[in-house]
């Protein structure tokens, strides 16, 4: 019998629990800055690459055809290990949509959605503030919300009374795993005395259960609800203040009114034609008004170019990272426009990231005044970032601090 | 064709050109250069190289994002995402701390005296001795209490602590003073510390039906011995239908699946494992190991019920030697390697499926968020648990997979 001795993994290597631990787990991060290619062990990145290749090229029980796909893996890998809603990997279909809505072409329900950090607070007793092993079930109260952040007008999801701020709960009868359920369940679970459960655990937990039975993460709800232009899907909103609301939604391709002016107010979208169009709109006028809300996010890049189109060239606050030791990198515009027109800004709540930025550099200047009410808290500058097979990744690389001016200029944002 | 002749000859002719590193003779031999380096010389970048791809976003994510990245970690995901991306759950990487967890769990020995310990307010109370073992060579029995070992009083040490006393090297003795559970009277006993197997077979008679019960926890060395002895005992009380319980179990290895089957058919393929070249090896049953057992078999499984467990209950359901009872088994059909990386890290590989007499291949297909879609054994009777029932064990009125096991074995019989 050649078989003898082969052990069928799996056995007391309980691969049930190693398949959770094999997709990326969230590493905290923390440490030292450097880009060199040898890591603290002393170890080079693309010769260890190359020995797992080999390995999986000489004994995966399937031919490896496609090299490009694993170092696309890799990439994955690396930027969901960041745990960080605002950097997030896209399969090819959802980034390919993501670029469309960029330009105010959406499909899916007509909605712009936004990961939503959770913040729960886990200080219930010693052993959940001990627990810090990324690999424990606690990582699923780091799970994002999924928070609508723009309805485009006349679209599906304004038809069917969909707000900005609403979340989902479920959507197709699947429920989109909330942190904050299953951290109530933890909480409530580590106070209860030992053997005996209040009735309310006993309820929540069989709530967890029973959704449980059918449940998928956010990201994934993301994809389902953004991509496609026909068919229906079932969502069960959440709103703050009301009861959960289940409504079908027709999907349908949606053209976002952006890039227009509607009697002298120019609603401004920050697609890759942003600036032409800006300038064309502007077109001499030496008072404009600037409507920015309900608008896709945008690209970072097409934002700045606007920003020349109104602000004269100088300094515009600073971005910050976490990054130990580093300084506030200077928000400079080495070009602009000398003579800014007057502008006012519609502003509220779905400004958010590129748009934020550029509204605060504006005001914060004496430039613009903001009209409506606060702007988001996302004032984050992301780089969007294609790979060769269509897929691609967004990666956050500062948050914007309106005022500041930067002690040491030396690696600043040129623009 | 004309057209692609004509970018064939593009890049030759930039080769040509540049001269570097591509030899006339090469091309007089009708050898393509490297696509990649004529790429690179010509300004094309229709394709990145894989390593490109992957440094450049390495150093990107170190170098811009909000935060400090650790290169280590970042390295780790790396390779955990691109071996991801095969979609096979058993294929992964497991970094250094995991591989040795790993290691452990799949060739774990302890040397101990063989019980079981529960919590006492007096010490340690000795919830289970396993057959052979020092712990039952040295009289000890369930419901004694451990109060002392090698002389120092134990009250109010952990339990976890105690049982790291109590192990030590293979063949040392430890002195244990004992409350006996049968007369309360204090005696010290010295057990000798051996390699010790933690039972893995377990057994009841329900009279009131004549059904025996085996329930194999994981098919581990000592898993047929105690198989052999537990059912030697049912047939002596004249069992007339048996349950084989394999719920939650992982499985193990191979070779004890194959001398379980021996014990119900001699002679016949268990599984035919095939690689990736085409080669094949076929695992059988020896003959000679045949029981004398004609009676009515139920496997009972559900989705904890993998590898080793799944060729059992296939094989005894392919022969048609038993009715599968309960849920769909997880769907583990492939055998797995550990290659080790330099970093005392390591790959675990699926390097070959395995397939069973009868039933077609039934691997594991999940979903992006590794949620079941399709795969498994799938039983002949399905019975779903009511899970507002907690589980009890051995119990048919709280437990409805039992309970339809020993309907079908009574039905059989008239």
């Amino acid at each position: 019998m050649g078989l003898c001795g082969a052990v069928i993994f799996g056995a007391r290597a309980r691969d049930r629990v190693d398949e959770n631990r094999g997709q990326s787990s969230l590493e905290p991060l923390a440490g030292i800055v450097a880009s060199n290619q040898k890591d603290a062990g002393g170890i080079n990145l693309d010769a260890y690459y190359d020995e797992v290749e080999d390995i999986l090229k000489a004994q995966y029980v399937e031919p490896i055809k496609d090299e490009r796909k694993l170092a696309i893996g890799a990439v994955h890998g690396m930027v969901s290990s960041l745990g960080d809603p605002r950097s997030q990997f896209m399969e090819k279909d959802a980034f390919s949509e993501y670029q469309q809505a960029q330009e105010g072409h959406f499909s899916g329900i007509g909605v712009d959605f936004y990961l939503e950090p959770t913040n729960v607070d886990l200080s219930a007793g010693d052993e959940v503030a001990s627990d810090t092993d990324p690999t424990s079930d606690f990582v699923a109260t780091r799970i994002p919300r999924l928070v609508v952040s723009t309805v485009i007008p006349g679209g599906p999801a304004d038809k069917a009374g969909v707000k900005a701020g609403d979340w989902v709960d479920t959507v197709d009868g699947h429920w989109v795993i909330d942190a904050e359920l299953i951290a109530r369940y933890r909480k409530l679970s580590l106070a209860a005395p030992k053997g005996k459960a209040p009735k309310e655990l006993d309820a929540l937990k069989k709530q967890i259960r029973d959704r449980a039975e059918a449940a998928i993460m956010p990201p994934r709800a993301l994809t389902i609800l953004s991509l496609g232009s026909s068919g229906k899907v079932t969502v069960t909103w959440n709103r703050t203040g009301s009861a959960p609301r289940k409504v079908e939604i027709q999907k349908a391709s949606v053209l976002d009114p952006g890039n227009v002016v509607t009697n002298g107010v120019i609603k401004l979208r920050f697609g890759k034609d942003a600036a032409d169009f800006l300038k064309s709109a502007i077109n001499g006028r030496r008072t404009v008004t600037i409507d920015l809300r309900d608008q896709p996010q945008g690209y970072f890049d097409s934002m700045v170019s606007c920003l020349k189109q109104i602000a004269p060239p100088g300094a515009y606050g600073a971005f910050a990272s976490e990054r130990k030791g580093e300084h506030p990198s200077p928000f400079v515009l080495s070009t602009g426009n000398s003579a800014p027109p007057k502008v006012t800004l519609l502003v509220d709540r779905s400004v958010r990231g590129p748009a934020a930025v550029f509204a605060l550099a504006l005001s914060s200047n004496g430039i613009a005044k903001l009209q409506g009410s606060e702007v988001s808290v996302d004032r984050s500058r992301v780089v969007v970032e294609g790979l060769p097979d269509g897929s691609g990744f967004t990666l956050v690389t500062g948050d914007y601090q309106p005022g500041i001016v930067a002690a040491a200029p030396a690696k600043g944002a040129k623009a | 064709m004309k057209i692609l002749a004509a970018i064939v000859l593009f890049f030759f002719g930039a080769v040509l050109l540049f001269g570097v590193g591509f030899s006339f003779r090469d091309l007089e031999r009708g050898r393509l250069p490297d696509r990649r380096a004529v790429q690179a010389l010509v300004g094309a970048v229709a394709e990145t190289a894989p390593e490109q791809l992957l440094n450049h976003s390495f150093n990107l994510i170190r170098s811009t994002y909000v935060r400090d990245v650790k290169p280590t970690p970042l390295r780790y995901a790396a390779i955990t995402g691109m071996i991801s991306s095969l979609g096979d759950p058993h294929t992964m990487y497991l970094p250094p701390k995991e591989k040795e967890a790993f290691m452990f769990q799949t060739s774990q020995t302890l040397v101990g005296i063989g019980c079981s310990l529960e919590n006492d307010s007096r010490g340690v109370k000795l919830g289970d001795v396993f057959d052979d073992s020092p712990a039952m060579k040295a009289g000890l029995q369930v419901g004694d209490v451990i109060i002392g070992v090698d002389g120092a009083s134990i009250k109010g040490i952990a339990r976890e602590s105690v049982v790291s006393r109590i192990r030590g090297k293979e063949g040392t003795p430890v002195r244990l003073t004992v409350i006996k559970a049968t007369n309360g009277q204090t005696v010290t006993v010295t057990a000798h510390r051996a390699k010790v197997f933690a039972p893995t077979v377990s057994s009841r008679f329900f009279a009131d039906s004549n059904v025996g019960y085996v329930g194999i926890a994981t098919f581990s060395d000592p898993t047929v011995d105690q198989f052999d002895a537990k059912l030697d005992g049912l047939q002596k009380k004249g069992m007339k239908g048996l349950i084989i319980d394999l719920r939650g179990d992982p499985g193990g290895l191979l070779d004890t699946a194959v001398d379980l089957l021996a014990r119900f058919f001699e002679n016949k393929v268990v599984v035919k494992m095939r690689h990736r070249d085409g080669t094949e090896e076929v695992a059988a049953t020896p003959s000679n190991f045949k029981r004398n057992l004609d009676v009515p078999i139920v496997i009972l499984m559900n989705e904890d019920s993998a590898s080793a467990s799944e060729i059992f209950a296939g094989c005894m359901h392919d022969y048609g030697l038993a009715t599968l009872v309960g849920a769909h088994s997880y769907g583990k059909s492939s055998v797995q390697h550990i290659f080790p990386m330099i970093d005392s890290a390591g790959v675990k590989v699926t390097i070959a499926k395995y397939y069973l007499p009868v039933t077609p291949y039934f691997g594991r297909v999940v979903d992006a968020d590794g949620a079941y879609i399709s795969g498994g054994l799938q039983p002949d009777v399905s019975v779903k648990l009511d899970p507002n029932i907690e589980p009890e064990a051995l119990n048919p009125k709280k437990d409805a997979q039992l309970a339809k096991a020993i309907e079908i074995l009574v039905a059989k019989r008239q």
